[in-house]
């Protein structure tokens, strides 16, 4: 499990550590959790910092990416989560009659870590 | 008036005429019957990729509730693959059960008395053989079933003697699928759910555009239609004799939002429109034309692949009885070289993951009201042609209002 901290030029992103995370299952679980001004909040932080996140992580090997820049890329894949929830909904979850728990990702790995 | 809004496909395809049509199949235990019987049980089904079992003994299972039985595939150590019922020749027993659906194997033991079959079905263990009479071994394998590949897609066919091969089967749809880079699309982004819903209820939602502009007006917004287009018509269909194909409208001048433009700098995304047509075989959107979203293709009677460029995906719908199905949708992209890459397909997946979870709302829905039973018949627009070139295939496999096969239906009914 890598340790809870983020790359030194991204430290002003920890209030966002809580959004490392590794599933997609848990990425949209905290995404239907959140109060929608934290979604905001998130996407607002995120959104002008995401082009300088990609090329600092691009520096690295996808697959062997140290601890720390692990954490940032899972705050990435995050975003990805939330940002059409703030871009085109302006709501936390797709107005449905459909529960989106029932939809399982099935690229999901069966041990969360990967 | 616009050229767009001619009816087009009517006049091309005339035979299916433009009555409506009846939802007596979405709902009749007798007609799922007779699928089982007369479908399912007699046609090519893809259950795979060959991704999915690249090395000796990898296997996976694929549930066919509506033939009740389930289908071991299994790739041997000679390389080839192969599928068996998963059935063990003792008594009965499942080989391969759901929580291990999945894996690598050097052979299947069962785990209720411990016989062992090789990964070409083989048997070769049968614990205190000695108390047998006559038991030979030779005869006892695991029951095959039909197994095809076309363009690294696996194919079943259950039934023992197929009156046609895979690629007879396939027909003009396989001439005109064949050739895009499948094996360059190895990362899969998929998704499963069970749906109380008759299967076509499902396949109908995903063969026709009418619905973007409703259901996905938020999500994909500008991207599917235009001041030219404002009904997403498609720009071309397709009838084949069993197989359909359609041309889906995406809007050239779409512009994507702010996430969509830094994921679009890094990498692929589902939402460009109007590029990469040059990455296509040349008979896929053969003009190169900018208005090209993607090419939607039918394979009867369960099966979807979509082609555009940098992807493709895929629907598959597995009926479990006249009003449950368990829905597939995947898609595939290449492997991601870096964390922009794979930040990028994050974002497309995610984007079609939440189009798709919008269409499967509506399925639910959808079947609710028809098992009300007021509605009698569908009534159908001409850009909705592929659904009812799809009723019109099925009821020439089922025959339910066919004179005579089930005393109940009338043809006149129709």
């Amino acid at each position: 499990m890598p340790a809870a901290s983020l790359p030194p030029s991204f430290a002003d992103l920890e209030p966002y550590l809580r959004w490392a995370l590794p599933t997609e299952t848990a990425r949209s679980q905290l995404r239907r959790d959140s109060r929608m001004s934290d979604l905001a909040q998130f996407y607002q932080a995120m959104l002008p910092r995401l082009p300088t996140i990609l090329s600092h992580l691009n520096e690295f090997p996808l697959d062997a990416m140290p601890d720390a820049e692990v954490n940032l890329f899972r705050i990435g894949l995050s975003f990805a989560e939330v940002a059409p929830f703030v871009e085109q909904y302006d709501r936390t979850v797709i107005p449905l009659l459909f529960d989106e728990r029932r939809f399982a990702p099935l690229h999901d790995p069966k041990e969360p870590g990967a | 008036m616009h050229p767009s809004y001619d009816k087009r496909w009517i006049e091309e395809y005339p035979d299916l005429g433009t009555a409506p049509v009846p939802t007596e199949p979405c709902l009749s235990p007798d007609y799922f019957r007779l699928e089982q019987e007369r479908l399912f049980s007699k046609v090519w089904l893809k259950v795979g990729r060959v991704e999915d079992i690249p090395g000796p003994g990898d296997y996976f299972l694929q549930d066919l509730a509506i033939c009740r039985t389930s289908v071991i595939m299994v790739r041997g150590t000679d390389d080839k693959i192969r599928g068996f019922h998963n059935v063990c020749m003792h008594r009965g027993n499942k080989l391969v059960w759901d929580h291990e659906a999945c894996g690598t194997t050097g052979s299947f033991k069962c785990r209720f008395h411990g016989w062992t079959f090789a990964t070409d079905g083989r048997l070769v263990a049968v614990p205190d053989q000695q108390m047998f009479y006559r038991l030979d071994r030779e005869q006892l394998g695991l029951r095959p079933v039909a197994v095809d590949v076309w363009e690294g897609f696996i194919f079943i066919n259950l039934d023992p003697a197929p009156s046609e091969s895979l690629a007879e089967y396939l027909g003009e749809m396989g001439e005109h699928l064949a050739g895009f880079p499948y094996h360059d699309f190895p990362a899969c982004y998929a998704y499963r759910a069970e749906l109380k819903a008759n299967w076509k209820v499902c396949l109908d939602a995903f063969s026709e555009a009418y619905h973007v502009l409703f259901v996905h007006g938020a999500t994909i917004g500008s991207a599917n239609f235009s001041r030219e287009n404002p009904m997403s018509h498609p720009i071309d269909v397709r009838l084949y004799p069993r197989h359909r194909s359609a041309v889906i409208y995406g809007n050239p001048a779409h512009v994507p939002g702010p996430t969509g433009k830094v994921a679009a700098q890094f990498g692929f995304t589902s939402m460009e429109r109007g590029v990469g047509m040059e990455s296509l075989p040349s008979h896929i959107n053969p003009e190169r034309r900018r208005d090209f979203n993607f090419d939607l293709n039918a394979i009867f009677p369960n099966f979807m692949i979509h082609v555009r460029p940098g992807e493709y995906f895929t629907h598959q719908f597995w009926p479990l009885s006249p009003d449950r199905t368990v829905w597939e949708g995947r898609d595939y992209l290449p492997r991601a070289r870096n964390a922009g890459e794979r930040f990028s397909q994050e974002y497309s997946h995610l984007m079609r993951r939440n189009a798709w979870l919008e269409d499967t709302s509506t399925m639910e829905a959808t079947f609710a009201g028809l098992t009300s039973g007021v509605l009698k018949n569908f009534m159908l627009s001409d850009p909705e042609i592929l659904i009812r070139h799809s009723y019109k295939v099925l009821e020439d496999h089922v025959g339910f209002y066919r004179n005579g096969t089930t005393g109940e239906a009338d043809i006149a009914r129709r």
